[in-house]
């Protein structure tokens, strides 16, 4: 064996000095794209938790031949000619989704050196190969001026390859990184030590407990962040949603759980640390809120095909408003946008920067937003995140913009609906509350009614059991909480007109501090 | 080393059902009110298709956690990268793995390059120095992970391998792990361990072992031959005769059992405070991959170590005949060859069905 060059194109020199991912969850997620895209039905990775310091990636796919594999290394990291027929699709009905070695440079931020083990079985042909990046990569190609370099191609490390006994058995990729960078290790080793359950439901109720997942470490939030990221299953199955308790028009619960449909039919399950993921999103959450009534929740759907520039944009997707209370924990608040379905970055909590101030709302909202087409141009070559100039992106964002001014008019008249049904309930409790009283300083059950009769603004009728209000009196107060604090003063004042004089000035006060305190 | 495909083979599984699995259901009860509390801790080399994990398993040994469905306690070690990702991956959630070679691990010294030096550091260091910091951190880990209830330590290779000498790294690290065992206090409630059971494999070819190492093992047991008169004539009751380096010869296997044991035992009794209960000694033949026609032997021994009370207090020295007294009886039970007793079909086809029903209990596991 011999060590040979990794050359990747100028451009991409570029995109590694920038830092091509922002965290180990979006350096596997290249890696798990590149195993759905080999029809893989099964990726494992793990990650030796507590340790952290050995990181597995396996895939039972169709593997990738040493030719192929050497023409990566040799300056086709990142072309485009994996997806340069957009419609291509794998087995299953799935799209492709990654891009040519793009996983290499991902991993390779974690760690010094992995090996990459593959048996493929088209060509019952295997090898194994030890990849070595530069240790100060970022900082070499810091130093490369990209704009005046003549090269085409820039070194970014070495490797070596051998071939190897095919094993059927084996069949699929294998990563194997054991040599991993300290700062990945420390940042891990820091999070406290909370193992992952073996059920991802688990993992979920674990998760909504808390405010936000950080409160775990980076590890969890690694595991959140392929969980949403990945094209697997939502964790019902069906969709996101329990219907029965989110408004939706039927036509989008039908579209969505086609879109549902899909995801299954894809037959692909990615593993971490022995926990099978799902797609984390599970609407309304918590089920009663914390006023004790149900939770509830409404789906504003987006549902759109357009042509940009003669160029087709097709979405599908949601923003759903939780009533009233924050969707926890914070990293599922925002927008996520979907590409072939895997997602782009993590969720936005600005909504692609929507401009209005709708303050402590925001976290009442999570929407998902997949692109059936298009918007594929638009994309970093990072894969997460956009060139916000590209007319299908300012395309979707005038969409989202558009819905969510819908979703916080709605917002609002949410708000006026439960203050007023608040309000009304504290009445009708405070008013049974007060016949309970009156009930027992009177005897008997006295009734609270209102009246336009009565001579008086408020009268105690003790024939008929009766508190008589008259409503119409203008020496009440116009306000209706000082009107209300008016009603029982004179409620006690009355009450204690009945007793003997010597008793008055005792009842009154008494009487009022009991209704006071209502 | 060519791949054993494990489960299909009945020869190992015969040692894992008859000789470990009784050995830990007799720790899980002897440890009984405390396992409640803290879950078993078992540390093994299970190789990649983990077969005994999975059999202590099933018969309630090693338990999953309530809440998470976990499986609690079980720490591996193994060498190789790949073997290592798919223990981890068939496991699914084990409590540690530790990647490398074991005796490295076990044994690793500070040199100029790792002393005050950590591999998860701001300072940079080169692929040597890592690969050593590697090792340390290897190592600081695996000692934190002590002490266990149970220690298998199926490992591959001879325990004195050619130019070694007879302390050789195996036997080294053996010692090691013995005394952090004596030393170490379980993570949750601060007390040590009182009682471990220790299953130790070992190849067993003469022609791979140093001749050294050979000569002192002789050497070792013809004193008891010599000295003590029971031994002897048990020795020569089983053999035929009383010349130790001649069963060397004619029988190594039976010799290196008898032999291997005895300096474990005096070891444990003598310098760690371990009294140890030896159950049966099982030996089978491998066909050697790389010499056609030719075999070798793995030896499997299960034994049991109790705390002895204020060892190092005593003016008597109980262990002396309790050191007799187990040679002796290790002699007198000799060996259990698993080669005959798989012969018969019935045995063979219990064995079948049983490592099948594992394997398929481990695999609908990991099914979503």
């Amino acid at each position: 064996m011999a060590w040979e060059d990794i050359v990747v194109s100028s451009k991409i020199v570029g995109h590694v000095s920038a830092g091509i991912y922002r965290s180990a969850g979006g350096a596997l997620k290249e890696l798990v794209s590149n195993a759905f895209d080999a029809n893989a039905t099964r990726v494992v990775v793990t990650t030796n938790w507590p340790s952290f310091d050995i990181v597995t990636c396996y895939d039972n796919g169709a593997g990738i031949t040493l030719q192929e594999f050497r023409r990566v290394m040799k300056g086709g990291i990142g072309e485009s000619s994996k997806r340069a027929d957009t419609d291509v699709t794998l087995e299953l009905g799935r799209p492709i989704i990654g891009v040519l070695g793009i996983g290499i440079l991902g991993i390779a931020q974690v760690c010094h050196e992995f090996k990459v083990i593959s048996h493929h079985p088209e060509t019952s042909t295997a090898f194994q190969a030890i990849v070595r990046l530069m240790d100060y990569l970022r900082e070499k190609v810091d130093d490369v001026d990209i704009a005046r370099t003549d090269d085409k191609e820039f070194e970014i490390g070495q490797f070596e390859v051998e071939e190897i006994k095919y094993d059927p058995s084996q069949a699929g990729t294998y990563i194997i990184a054991a040599d991993m960078r300290s700062a990945f290790v420390r940042k891990f080793r820091e999070s406290p030590e909370v193992p992952l359950p073996s059920k991802f439901s688990s993992f979920l109720d674990i998760i909504h407990s808390k405010r936000s997942v950080k409160e775990f470490g980076d590890y969890w939030q690694m595991v959140l962040e392929l969980a949403t990221a990945c094209p697997i299953p939502y964790i019902t199955d069906q969709s996101p949603f329990q219907w029965d308790r989110v408004k939706t028009p039927p036509e989008f619960r039908k579209k969505f759980e086609g879109l549902a449909q899909s995801l299954r039919d894809y037959q692909f399950e990615v593993v971490v640390d022995g926990l099978s993921l799902r797609k984390p999103n599970s609407y309304p959450h918590p089920l009663v809120r914390r006023d004790g009534e149900p939770m509830r929740g409404q789906v504003f759907p987006i549902d759109k095909e357009v042509k940009v520039y003669g160029r087709p944009l097709k979405l599908l997707g949601y923003i759903y408003m939780q009533n009233g209370q924050a969707i926890e924990p914070i990293e599922l608040r925002g927008l996520l946008i979907r590409i072939r379905n895997v997602a782009v970055g993590a969720y936005d909590p600005t909504f692609l920067k929507y401009p209005n101030i709708e303050g402590p709302r925001f976290n009442w909202l999570s929407g998902e937003i997949y692109v059936e087409s298009g918007l594929e141009h638009a994309l970093n070559i990072d894969r997460d995140s956009f060139n916000e100039m590209h007319p299908h992106f300012v395309a979707l964002q005038q969409s989202v913009h558009s819905l969510l001014q819908e979703v916080f008019l709605e917002a609002g008249r949410g708000v006026e609906e439960r203050s007023r049904v608040r309000q009304k309930n504290e009445r009708d409790r405070r008013l049974g509350a007060l016949r309970h009283l009156l009930s027992q300083e009177l005897g008997g059950n006295y009734q609270l009614v209102e009246t336009e009769e009565t001579q008086l603004p408020l009268e105690v009728d003790t024939k008929y059991r009766r508190v008589l209000i008259n409503t119409q009196s203008t020496l009440w107060p116009r306000a209706r909480n000082k009107r209300e604090l008016a009603q029982l003063v004179a409620i006690a004042f009355e009450i204690s007109m009945l007793v003997p004089e010597s008793e008055r000035r005792e009842r009154f006060y008494k009487l009022l501090s009991q209704l006071l305190n209502l | 080393m060519a791949h054993i495909d494990f489960t299909k083979d009945i020869l190992k599984h015969y040692v894992r059902r008859y000789g470990w699995l009784p050995a830990c259901q007799q720790q899980k009860h002897a440890i009984g009110k405390r396992s409640k509390r803290i879950p078993l801790r078992y540390f093994t080399f299970c190789a990649a298709e983990a077969i005994d994990v999975f059999m202590l398993e099933r018969e309630g040994i090693l338990q999953r956690d309530e809440q998470t469905g976990r499986l609690e306690g079980v720490f591996f070690c193994e060498e190789n990268e790949e073997a290592f990702g798919r223990i981890a991956d068939l496991i699914g959630s084990p409590e540690q793995g530790f990647l490398g070679d074991f005796a490295k691990i076990v044994l690793f010294e500070d040199d100029e390059d790792t002393r005050e030096q950590e591999l998860y550091s701001d300072e940079p260091h080169s692929e040597s120095v890592r690969k050593k910091l590697r090792y340390k951190d290897v190592h600081r880990c695996l000692r934190e992970a002590f002490p266990f209830d149970i220690i298998n330590l199926d490992v591959c290779g001879v325990m004195f391998p050619l130019r070694t000498g007879v302390i050789a790294p195996l036997l080294k690290s053996l010692i090691r792990i013995l005394e952090w065992q004596t030393q170490s206090a379980f993570p949750l409630n601060n007390r040590p361990c009182e009682q471990f059971v220790l299953f130790l494999t070992s190849h067993i070819d003469p022609d791979r072992t140093d001749e050294s190492a050979i000569q002192q093992l002789v050497n070792r047991v013809s004193e008891n031959v010599d000295t003590n008169a029971e031994f002897r004539s048990i020795f020569i009751n089983r053999f035929g005769y009383s010349e130790v380096d001649r069963l060397a010869t004619d029988n190594f296997p039976e010799f290196f059992c008898l032999a291997l044991p005895k300096v474990m035992i005096h070891l444990a009794l003598f310098r760690l405070g371990w009294d140890v209960t030896y159950g049966p000694v099982y030996v089978y033949s491998r066909d050697d991959a790389y010499h056609e026609n030719r075999q070798y032997q793995i030896m499997h021994s299960v034994s049991v170590y109790r705390r002895i009370r204020d060892f190092g207090r005593r003016l008597d020295e109980p262990g002396a005949g309790q050191y007799a007294r187990i040679v002796t009886q290790i002699a007198n039970e000799g060996v259990v060859w698993v080669d005959d007793i798989v012969q018969q079909p019935e045995v063979r086809r219990e064995l079948a069905q049983d490592l099948r029903r594992i394997v398929e209990s481990r695999d609908r596991f990991r099914k979503p």
